[in-house]
């Protein structure tokens, strides 16, 4: 096996971190059998009214936009030069893949006093309705895995990511991490949107994850890897969603089980960790566990996984 | 301890001991007893959005407004979670509300709350900086106590999150009973929760479709619990009373403020850069003698850097 990076630089050099227009930063590295990668993330502050005004119109972009949209932010994956292959995550196209106006988009989870609440509005205020068009509140970006440019499309396969390649001690030539969006659910839970990328000398690894929490109600993970290793041609990916119940998580936070109580507890109790998308999804069986393409149910967790593989064919 | 010691000493980012913390507590109490559910306030005043614990961006406001007492403020709320000095930004607003209490009015957020703070980081910092939760519990025992709403010079009404379909009048809102955790539901719970249902002028972007909503009628949150108020019910509210604006906070805005409905209502957001990553900025609503308002910007001071 041979395929590992020849040479390498990181950009920009110097950077104004006060700056609000988007700032790309990344690595450019040639590998030793002659493939030319370009992979960055592009951070700037959540959009203002304008931007968002010129964005929902250029785009026809319908669902509300979370609390805070990162609209410049992406993570890009350029093979470009070589294979032509371009794959973005970017908070924009996230976003149009949230269920918006569809009976699906209306049946999305509801917060956990929601029967109680709708009993008593429909009894106070019953000309009250539902807003016209519902859509997704939990911004879950359902099928949303990347988006895909160049002359190959993804394709099944029964390949897997290299664990052990992962696992070794390899230095890491780069590491980045950027937010699409998040929301705070008017307080109900939160959601959040992030990229994260990982460049060795032999292989590299993005994530995009997906974390949701309902309170009371439940956990969500949506992660899609893609995975190369310099001396295959091809890139892997895997996409996985997870779900439990939210006092299943609960019942691993120090302090002891429990049930969602609404808060009212005036004990009180530290719950920030139900904050943190990597610990919960650490409290999960690894979906990556099951074989080909499939779905199971283990330790209370419903889980899925798909993987396909994009190959990086030598541009003529 | 004397009190402006307590006020220095804030002001300075110092943590007060917890028998202090017990004691401002209990004072704060006495002064928030003797308050109605809204507060009368003069103009001109200073109105501030959420700070969320972010205690340099609030020594930045009162150096950019002035201090109290030279200065007339009124918080609408969330002081606290989220930013690393959630118990010094409360424990400076109590000092300063117990020392004037006629130049500071502080009404309650959604994040006044035991419920919200036990999720989103006051709870946990408390536990952090003191080793228990019993500042934890004396500060939440407070927020029962904080006031719901404020009426600038019988013009601007002043609310955390908005209104409610169960008020009409703001004879309504004096008659709740607002020493307890905030409920899930009722006229107090939308005080501290509801939101404008977004922009209707630009047609069909969001919302589209006919019913209540292009109107501007009260809707339910696709969440499943929780309203969004129109231009419609704003208006009606506001023409019920007599008044002229609603300001609120409660929602995040790159601009550090937004103005909503034809001018009707506006959002104040007092975090710049809020959790030390969003890139917005802040803003704080300058209200002179003649109910002229003035929406002045500032950026972040870096505390998280």
């Amino acid at each position: 096996m041979t395929g590992a990076i020849a040479t390498h630089t990181l950009f920009p050099q110097t950077q104004n971190i006060r700056s609000t227009q988007p700032i790309e930063s990344g690595i450019q590295f040639t590998t030793t059998t002659g493939s030319q990668w370009r992979i960055s993330v592009t951070k700037a502050p959540i959009l203002n009214a304008e931007q968002m005004d010129q964005l929902t119109s250029s785009k026809n972009l319908q669902v509300p936009y979370p609390e805070m949209f990162f609209g410049f932010n992406k993570l890009t994956m350029s093979n470009e030069a070589t294979s032509g292959v371009v794959v973005d995550f970017s908070a924009v196209d996230a976003l149009q893949c949230v269920e918006f106006g569809s009976t699906e988009a209306m049946d999305s989870v509801k917060v956990a006093f929601s029967k109680e609440w709708t009993e008593k509005s429909e009894k106070l205020h019953g000309k009250i309705k539902q807003i016209a068009k519902p859509y997704d509140w939990t911004y879950t970006p359902k099928k949303y895995s990347g988006s895909v440019k160049g002359p190959q499309q993804f394709t099944t396969t029964e390949s897997k990511i290299d664990v052990e390649m992962l696992k070794r001690n390899d230095p890491i030539l780069w590491y980045d991490e950027v937010v699409l969006y998040e929301d705070e659910l008017g307080d109900n839970g939160s959601c959040t949107l992030t990229a994260r990328v990982r460049v060795m000398p032999t292989c590299f690894l993005i994530l995009l994850r997906y974390f949701l929490r309902v309170d009371g109600v439940l956990f969500r993970v949506h992660d899609t890897r893609l995975f190369h290793a310099f001396h295959s041609t091809t890139v892997i990916r895997e996409t996985s969603t997870r779900e439990c119940s939210y006092d299943r998580v609960l019942g691993k936070v120090p302090g002891g089980a429990g049930v969602f109580s609404g808060g009212a507890n005036s004990s009180g109790r530290d719950l920030s960790l139900l904050n943190k998308g990597d610990w919960v999804a650490q409290g999960m069986p690894d979906p990556l566990y099951l074989e080909g393409s499939g779905k199971g149910v283990a330790d209370g967790v419903t889980m899925s996984v798909e993987r396909d593989e994009l190959s990086l064919v030598v541009k003529k | 301890m004397h009190l402006d010691a307590c006020i220095a000493l804030c002001y300075e980012r110092k943590l007060l001991s917890e028998s202090v913390v017990r004691e401002l507590c209990e004072k704060a109490k006495e002064v928030l007893l003797k308050e109605g559910n809204v507060q009368t306030v003069a103009a001109p005043c200073t109105v501030v959005g959420d700070v969320h614990g972010q205690f340099y961006d609030v020594l930045e406001i009162f150096k950019i407004t002035g201090k109290c007492p030279d200065v007339n403020f009124v918080f609408l709320g969330d002081y606290v979670d989220r930013g690393f000095y959630s118990v010094e930004t409360i424990m400076l607003l109590i000092c300063l509300k117990i020392r004037w209490p006629h130049r500071i009015t502080l009404i309650r957020g959604n994040h006044e709350s035991r419920a919200v703070t036990q999720t989103y980081g006051f709870y946990a910092e408390c536990m952090r900086k003191y080793g228990s939760s019993n500042v934890w519990t004396y500060i939440t025992d407070l927020f029962d106590y904080l006031v719901l709403a404020a009426v600038i010079e019988e013009s601007i009404f002043c609310v955390h999150g908005g209104l409610s379909p169960s008020i009409h009048t703001i004879d309504q809102i004096k008659i709740i009973d607002r020493f307890k955790e905030l409920p899930h539901e009722g006229p107090m719970a939308d005080l501290v929760w509801s939101d404008p249902a977004p922009n209707t002028h630009i047609q069909n972007q969001r919302f589209t479709g006919g019913g209540d909503d292009t109107k501007g009628d009260f809707q339910i949150s696709p969440r499943g619990a929780g309203y969004l108020f129109g231009k419609q019910v704003t208006r009606q509210f506001l023409d019920t009373n007599g008044l002229g604006h609603i300001c609120r906070a409660h929602q995040l805005c790159m601009e550090g403020y937004q103005i909503l409905f034809d001018d009707l209502v506006s959002t104040v957001w007092s975090a710049p850069n809020y959790c030390y990553r969003a890139g917005n900025l802040a803003s704080v609503l300058q209200i002179g003698p003649e109910l002229d308002r003035f929406f002045n910007v500032f950026g972040p001071k870096f505390e998280g850097l």
